[in-house]
């Protein structure tokens, strides 16, 4: 191998000598120069952000209302805002536009996070029937003049959402301040630091898979253009060819001389990312180190075409042409498979399965619902999508939120989501719908605000969780006489006195992480607010706190209730299994005391989409965002991993009324298994797939699978980084909202047979050519 | 074809296609056969597209044959055990320029299989035998035209080859450096090398090679040593006289009464210079016989040699016009001169 070393070795040789590589070093020693000084430092939670909006225009209305009152807090901070804010509040309508609305909470916002520098914020006279946290109070017990003036700020934004709690979030304590050198950029920002490190490896996966996968990559094919071109100049190709090598070896030396002097320089930029992010930021990403095989990889991918095109027209100009064009054809490729997705195939695919007595329905991601025609085997359309808030199938949100079948009242429950933004999202509506009335779904009133989850009670209840707390619908949900017209537009009528009424005890702090679960055995909910889990039991009508305990984990989760069991999927992928009975080790001692059934992560990092229980109590299925589904066995407090049909194409999953599962795959295919450790299959449901789906299946899917993806190796990097083979919104972290599932190892094959295919190919014609 | 041969041909053909599908052919090389001894200085000679570089790059492997045979150091032509025992000079060879001569004689010397720790050991002397000791650590984009054929004879030696391919070994040298690039030729046939050398400077081959072989249009139109050409070309003995015009006429006659072919140097019937075109001392004898019956002094007799250069012109010349008939009764292909339009004597 002699040869060959020598050849790789003396593509570094070149490198150094034509100061290519020198100039790359530095570049990359001055960008890692002017990111180095960037940091943060740990602060307390003072600026109010977007975020901390729970309902923004009501918030702002109700400081409009209370212009009159300034010895209340709407009032006085009302009175303190400047004159153009108040003038723009005043004139903002429900029709103004999302930008000037955006813009108007805006100005609003800053102005109040500039009343919190101010000592003299708070007026105990103004503040009297406000009642502040404990927090505020220790603050207070020291004495207001006595604190330090972050403290006073922190202060000022506590006694503040004290007096809005049902317009703005409470803040936790911590916060992040970033900075430049020894100069703040921005507000604070109110994460913790473990959610930093979260957060700080989705913009680090960002910036590298663009900054390098981009940038870095096309640098890399611009300097490296010009390498088998010269080395096939004639003269130079002779002397190489006199002497005793094989010609694929020595093209292939080339090539991976030309890999090396690219990994060198991606090695020094991501090493010399690690240890800034790792000192400055403490977040040590593994991840991020094992970038540079995949930068690499993704260069070889182009510098393959570039070198074909080298060996047939021995120009590197020509070379680099060819491997812009290739990835444009890549890249066009690509789209239209995702534009096919996105725009026909992903909203048929299954959200939810309800089996409804003896019919099974589903819901499609636009919202559509089907019934199943057994005889024709297909999919009977009950309804369509009611588009609203954005285009069918690119909404991010789940078009129903916790659809059930009511078995004592025999009709289909759920809350259509309002669509819209998430600070400006139009009102989301409870909807029932009755098989006497061909499943048509019937609007009932507003759903309340909050809400979260749906809970199936076996006793026909129709309860909301939600951060405003826990409601039930009072009232007939949809009225026998009520349905009237307007303006000649059919109606859906109301119940009567249709309302939602509070009934839990209200001495939890409803806020997020929210995650709520009602056992369909026993009636009892699990609730998770914040830091607290708590079980809640009916009496008299309320539900009441059986018993709660506190944690320290800020993840979104979901929850499921079986038995004496729940158990929660946090956004990390955990399943954590309770025992929902025994108080004194709450979370300690499962029933059968076989040990703390803590089941770590099935699924890595994968975020849980959705959990189902089974009626008896006995399984629960978790539905992650990669389609894959894990089941839990209560009484065997066991995790298994089911080979079921579709495994990773898994869209929803419920369980019968007799506990059978069904699983949802491709665009309408449900599986029913045997309850049972087998699963064995019971039935398929499966329609015959139409043109679209036939040639999506036949055609473009294959063609996309064997195609290169150098473009998806983005989604590795992220998986790298994220240890997710999901990739979220970006307007929220709900669980339930729908995330697209990246592929990590299709790509990684295709590409790697490509670039096999094309060395081979270069290979064979370099051998076969006359020099 | 011979077995011990260093070089053997036999029947070697390589045509050429280019264009759309491949349809327009160049015959390169029609059929060439030859060999080269062990331990010889072979020469190849032709005008430009000849298909002199062709045979050179099919002993290499560098190039496929079409047909025919071709073995160097009795393997296969561009086996790679062969390429193992030969050193190879290319005609404009272009060493990576970031490459010191250290550091080129290192990687090429890597390429051949050498360790690096021989090759630093044998790398100043080598150096030294090719006048570039001082400049080793010089990087070649400092080199002259000359000083870089230099390097490159020093890269094609360096693995003490068996054999050695010289193409345009002298091109860019200076006068002083052909006297050393020949002094180098002979040091490596004593030493048992053979060398394919490949020249358009005749007369440098003249003063080197045992052999020579004459390409022309793809043909071999002649191999033998130097001698044979130059006495198998046209030539003869010129007498010098002295003597009245009419004495000189009538030996003049005698000899044509003996059917002995004769020429005046120039037109002038009174220029006393007269050449005999045999060397056969016979003729001779008897050409001397009739001029002294008829009084004629002989101040001079010159047994007329050619140089490499004019029986190599003579020869092309001769038959360029049997080729081209052949050609335009029974082919239609291009040669390889014909699209290179070349000249005789133009560096190829």
């Amino acid at each position: 191998m002699r040869p060959y070393f020598a050849v790789i070795r003396d593509s570094f040789r070149e490198a150094f000598a034509t100061r290519v590589l020198w100039i790359m070093l530095i570049l990359t020693s001055v960008l890692l120069g002017l990111l180095a000084p960037l940091g943060f430092e740990r602060a307390l939670a003072v600026s109010l952000q977007f975020s901390d909006f729970r309902n923004p225009q009501a918030f702002l209305k109700d400081l409009r209302d209370n212009v009159d009152s300034p010895d209340k807090p709407a009032g006085y901070v009302w009175s303190r805002l400047s004159d153009e804010a108040r003038s723009e509040i005043e004139t903002m309508t429900p029709d103004t536009d999302r930008r000037r609305r955006m813009g108007v909470l805006g100005r609003a916002r800053n102005e109040i996070n500039r009343l919190f520098n101010e000592p003299e914020f708070y007026k105990e006279s103004i503040w009297k029937n406000v009642r502040l946290g404990a927090e505020a109070n220790s603050l207070l017990d020291r004495d207001l003049a006595l604190i330090t003036k972050d403290e006073r700020r922190r202060f000022n934004r506590l006694a503040f959402e004290a007096a809005f709690p049902e317009h703005i979030e409470s803040s936790g304590r911590d916060a992040i301040q970033f900075v430049y050198l020894w100069y703040p950029l921005g507000d604070e920002l109110p994460i913790l630091e473990s959610q930093l490190h979260q957060i700080g490896e989705s913009v680090l996966s960002f910036l590298v898979s663009r900054l390098v996968g981009n940038i870095g990559v096309f640098i890399a094919l611009l300097v490296t253009a010009s390498i088998v071109p010269q080395m096939l100049d004639s003269g130079a190709i002779d002397l190489l060819l006199s002497k005793p090598v094989s010609r694929p070896l020595l093209f292939l030396s080339k090539f991976f001389g030309g890999c090396a002097f690219i990994f060198l320089n991606a090695t020094f930029l991501i090493v010399g990312l690690w240890l800034i992010v790792g000192w400055r930021f403490g977040i040590w990403s593994e991840g991020l180190l094992w970038t540079i095989p995949v930068f690499v990889f993704v260069f070889a991918i182009y510098y393959s075409v570039s070198t074909l095109a080298a060996v047939i027209w021995r120009n590197a100009v020509i070379s680099i042409v060819v491997s812009i064009l290739f990835w444009a054809i890549c890249f066009t490729v690509g789209v239209a498979k995702s534009g096919l997705d996105t725009a026909f195939l992903n909203g048929r695919r299954t959200a939810a399965i309800i089996p409804a007595g003896e019919t099974l329905i589903r819901l499609n991601q636009t919202g559509s619902g089907y019934e199943w025609d057994a005889d024709n085997r297909e999919w009977r359309e009950l309804f369509e999508q009611r588009r609203r808030g954005g285009p069918p199938g690119v909404s991010q949100q789940a078009p129903w939120l916790g659809a059930y079948y009511d078995t004592s009242n025999q009709r289909l429950v759920g809350i259509r989501s309002g669509g819209g933004s998430r600070w400006f999202r139009g009102s989301s509506k409870l909807v029932v719908a009755t098989s006497d009335k061909d499943w048509k779904p019937q609007e009932s009133i507003d759903a309340p605000d909050g809400a979260r989850e749906l809970l199936p009670a076996s006793n026909g209840d129709i309860l909301v969780a939600g951060t405003d707390g826990l409601f039930r619908l009072e009232g007939a949900a949809i009225g026998p006489t009520s349905a009237f017209k307007l303006f000649g537009m059919s109606l859906p009528g109301l119940g009567e006195s249709a309302r939602f009424v509070r009934v839990d005890d209200e001495t939890l702090e409803w806020k997020r992480p929210f995650a709520a679960a009602i056992d369909p055995v026993s009636g009892r909910i699990v609730i998770n607010a914040g830091d607290t889990c708590a079980i809640l039991k009916e009496a008299d009508g309320k539900y009441v706190v059986e018993r709660s305990f506190q944690h320290d984990s800020t993840d979104e989760l979901l929850a499921g209730f079986m038995n004496d069991v729940f158990l929660t999927a946090n956004q990390s992928g955990f399943i954590h299994v309770f025992n929902a009975s025994n108080t004194g080790q709450f979370a300690q001692q499962p029933p059968t005391g076989k040990g703390l059934v803590d089941l770590q992560q099935p699924f890595g990092n994968n975020e849980p989409r959705s959990i189902a229980v089974s009626p008896d109590g006995r399984w629960a299925a978790v539905l992650y965002h990669h389609r894959k589904v894990c089941i839990y066995d209560s009484h065997e407090f066991s995790l298994l991993t089911p080979s079921l049909i579709g495994q990773g194409d898994i869209s929803a999953v419920a369980f019968d009324a007799d506990s059978s599962l069904l699983a949802a795959d491709r665009f309408g295919r449900i599986t029913r298994y045997s309850p049972g450790e087998s699963f064995a299959i019971k039935e398929s449901m499966e329609p015959q797939p139409d043109f679209v789906e036939t040639l999506y299946t036949r055609f473009i899917d294959p063609v996309h699978t064997v195609f290169p993806k150098p473009g998806e190796m983005e989604n590795v990097v992220s998986w790298l980084m994220t240890r997710q083979q999901t990739i979220g919104p970006e307007d929220t972290n709900e669980l339930s909202a729908s995330r697209e599932v990246i592929s990590i190892q299709e790509p990684l094959w295709s590409n790697l047979a490509f670039l096999a295919a094309m060395l081979t190919i270069t290979s064979v014609l370099i051998s076969r050519r006359d020099f | 074809m011979h077995e011990s041969s260093a070089v053997s041909v036999s029947d070697l053909k390589k045509t050429y296609h280019s264009g759309l599908f491949r349809r327009r052919k160049v015959e390169a090389l029609q059929g060439v056969s030859f060999d080269v001894e062990p331990g010889e200085i072979f020469g190849l000679l032709g005008p430009n597209g000849a298909g002199k570089t062709t045979l050179i790059k099919v002993l290499l492997g560098l190039v496929k044959r079409s047909s025919g045979q071709a073995r160097v150091l009795n393997l296969p032509a561009g086996n790679r055990n062969s390429r193992m025992r030969i050193g190879y000079l290319p005609e404009n060879h272009r060493i990576p320029r970031h490459l010191t001569g250290n550091t080129a004689l290192e990687y090429y010397g890597q390429l051949s299989h050498m360790p690096l720790r021989e090759i630093r050991t044998k790398r100043g002397e080598l150096l030294d035998s090719v006048g570039l000791s001082k400049w080793g650590n010089a990087t070649v984009a400092s080199y002259s035209k000359g000083m870089l054929q230099r390097l490159g004879l020093a890269q094609a030696m360096l693995h003490d080859p068996d054999l050695l391919i010289l193409d345009e070994p002298t091109d860019g040298v200076d006068p002083v450096g052909r006297a050393g690039i020949r002094d180098t030729l002979f040091w490596l046939k004593d030493r048992g090398k053979t060398v394919f050398l490949n020249s358009h400077l005749l007369q440098e081959l003249e003063l080197v090679c045992d052999r020579v072989a004459i390409l022309q249009k793809g043909l071999l139109r002649h191999v033998g040593p130097i001698q044979d050409l130059t006495q198998a070309a046209l030539s003869g003995v010129t007498f010098q006289l002295t003597a009245e015009p009419d004495d000189v006429q009538a030996a003049l006659n005698l000899l044509d009464q003996a059917g002995i072919t004769w020429r005046r140097d120039s037109e002038d019937a009174s220029e006393n210079t007269i050449i005999v075109d045999s060397t056969e001392q016979l003729i001779i004898d008897r050409v001397v016989d009739s001029f002294r019956r008829k009084n004629v002094s002989i101040s001079a007799i010159i047994r007329k040699r050619l140089t490499l250069e004019e029986a190599f012109l003579q020869l092309v010349d001769r038959n360029s016009d049997e080729i081209d008939d052949v050609r335009r009764g029974g082919s239609s292909n291009q040669s390889a001169s014909d699209h290179n339009h070349a000249k005789i004597g133009d560096p190829s």
